[in-house]
């Protein structure tokens, strides 16, 4: 089972388990984490679900479409080089990847 | 025929039928009241009013319709009448882009609202946002009394100069964007708006565009018309279809959470006080306004197949009502006490802006003007207070909330600024 590490911009960490298939924006917003709001429902259309990935996740990861890319210029917090939105982040298998959410999404 | 026929109609004894029509004076004198009836009776319910739709109250159906574009579409079709299929009943206007159109084909415009809106440019748009919320202030605070449903001129006139549309004409936006809502269907004054007032100006757009054309600038019909769909270049039809839908997505829907919140704020002065003495919560009050007062109450969409859909069998071309203000008072959508407002709630995962692909555009500007609307009303007229017995609301509160009158008196304040509106 994939599993995520959040860690807030003021520090707070949670560890949250999630089920194949599940994208780290739904492991969050199930578990009522307020540091992604998701807005659009993970349609990449609004960039409220923006995280920074921890530089070694970054390969294991499913690669950015061209629309991701496009949304990360409309994220609330400027993006950085590792920047993604969460909704695309698919989880399969034994996976733990850590993000750190922005201070602010809206 | 008759077979198909003899189908349907033992397919509809199916659906759970209930009395409700979003458009009917008993839904507008309380449609929050009237929504929590529909939940009540099921998440996906069948009215006959207007030809027949679904209506979707509950969060979870709302949430999975909104983010599956082909079992609900948004597009154009023959179901339902003619006309923008975002509505029931329909309404034929201007066609308008990305909303009147599925994925994939919705992505192109979609792709240049977000560029055009994102938080950086949006920011930009601060001081002119500051500037002109001031100036309207200006024109009323001397006199110690104002109708705040006057409140459309403010995101008019900031929609009509962003876009470097003929600013003088902002009065004309904002009369006829309320009169759109507020007057009853079938009026002389509805009328003379919808078939005179609106026309004539998207006459006066298409004029401006033609002209960005061959002159452009440095604005966002420019902007538009430096773009390409599907290899082409875009035509100056399809940027009226988005210019058209910006000037109609921006103006009521700013005016009435203003509104709301207002109204709410001067029956509820211990709220107020905590804004005044804490700003910084306004930008999470403005969050909870949102979810509250839903100032878009409801959208439609139309079925793209046969299916069973959380608990109903729902069939290609049935009409379906999204009622994003039920799914916002819906305890479903994680929201403790979804009938208080908590102008602290965290996490408040609210409908206000719609779901999915199609999930407001405009929202950064949206938020923005709101946000400055509140503070500067509650920084130079503190006291104001809402007249509640002569408040208006519009007549039909199906779509839109909002107020024909919002009388509000206060202590006569002094102008900012020496320029004038
Ligand atoms: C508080 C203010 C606002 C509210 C409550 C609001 C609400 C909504 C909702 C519910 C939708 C979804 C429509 C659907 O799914 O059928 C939407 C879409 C849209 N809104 Fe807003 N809106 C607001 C402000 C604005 C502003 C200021 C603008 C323009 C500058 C704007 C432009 C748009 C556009 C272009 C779309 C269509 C997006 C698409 O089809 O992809 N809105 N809005
Ligand atoms: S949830 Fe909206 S873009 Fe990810």
């Amino acid at each position: 089972m994939p599993k995520v590490t959040y860690t807030s911009a003021a520090g707070d960490v949670s560890v949250l388990d999630g089920n194949a298939g599940d994208s780290v924006m739904e492991i969050a917003v199930r578990n009522g984490l307020p540091g992604i709001v998701a807005d659009c429902g993970g349609s990449l259309a609004c960039s409220t679900c923006h995280v920074f990935v921890r530089e070694e996740d970054l390969e294991v990861l499913e690669p950015m479409s061209d629309l991701e890319d496009e949304m990360l210029d409309g994220t609330t917090e400027e993006r950085r080089y590792n920047s993604r939105l969460s909704c695309q982040l698919k989880l399969e298998g034994d996976v733990h990847v850590y993000v750190e959410t922005p201070e602010s999404q809206v | 025929m008759t077979e198909q026929t003899a189908v349907e109609t033992e397919a509809r004894t199916d659906r759970p039928v209930v009395d409700f029509d979003h458009n009917a004076e008993e839904h507008a004198k309380d449609p929050v009241a009237s929504y929590r009836r529909l939940r009540s009776e099921g998440p996906v319910v069948w009215t006959e009013s207007w030809g027949g739709y679904w209506v979707l109250s509950g969060y979870d159906a709302i949430f999975d319709a909104a983010r599956d574009d082909e079992m609900f579409s948004s597009a154009r079709s023959p179901h339902g009448g003619e006309g923008q299929a975002i509505l029931i009943p329909k309404r034929p206007i201007t066609e308008h882009f990305p909303i009147d159109l599925d994925p994939p084909a919705s992505m192109p415009y979609r792709r240049i609202m977000n560029q055009l809106l994102t938080p950086s440019r949006v920011e930009e748009m601060r001081p002119m946002v500051e500037k002109y919320t001031a100036l309207f202030i200006d024109d009323i605070i001397e006199s110690g009394e104002a109708d705040f449903a006057t409140l459309t001129g403010i995101p008019s006139i900031i929609t009509i100069d962003w876009l470097s549309l003929p600013v003088e004409d902002w009065r004309r936006y904002s009369f006829a964007h309320r009169k759109v809502l507020s007057a009853p269907l079938g009026s002389p004054e509805y009328i003379k708006v919808t078939e005179e007032e609106l026309p004539a100006l998207t006459e006066k757009v298409k004029e401006v565009i033609a002209e960005r054309r061959r002159n452009p600038g440095d604005d966002p019909i420019s902007f538009i018309l430096g773009h390409e769909i599907g290899g082409r270049p875009i035509t100056e039809e399809e940027v009226l279809n988005m210019v058209d839908l910006i000037i109609s997505g921006g103006v009521g829907t700013v005016a009435s959470l203003s509104g709301q919140a207002l109204e709410w704020l001067s029956a509820h002065p211990d709220v107020r006080q905590r804004l005044i003495d804490n700003p910084d919560l306004m930008q999470n009050a403005v969050e909870e306004f949102l979810r509250f007062f839903s100032p878009t109450q409801a959208l439609a969409r139309t079925v793209g197949q046969d299916a069973d859909f959380h608990g109903v069998k729902v069939r290609k071309g049935d009409r379906a009502l999204l009622a994003w203000s039920s799914g916002n008072r819906d305890a479903a959508g994680g929201f403790d006490n979804p009938d208080e407002v908590d102008i602290e709630r965290m996490p408040n995962r609210h409908m206000a802006f719609g779901v999915g692909s199609h999930r407001c555009a405009g929202s950064h500007l949206g938020r923005l003007m709101a946000r400055t609307i509140l503070t500067q009303v509650l920084e130079r007229m503190p006291d104001y207070k809402v007249d509640h017995a002569n408040v208006v609301r519009y007549p039909r509160q199906g779509v839109n909330t909002g107020f024909d009158r919002l009388p509000a008196t206060f202590t006569p304040g002094k102008r900012l600024l020496g320029e004038r509106l």
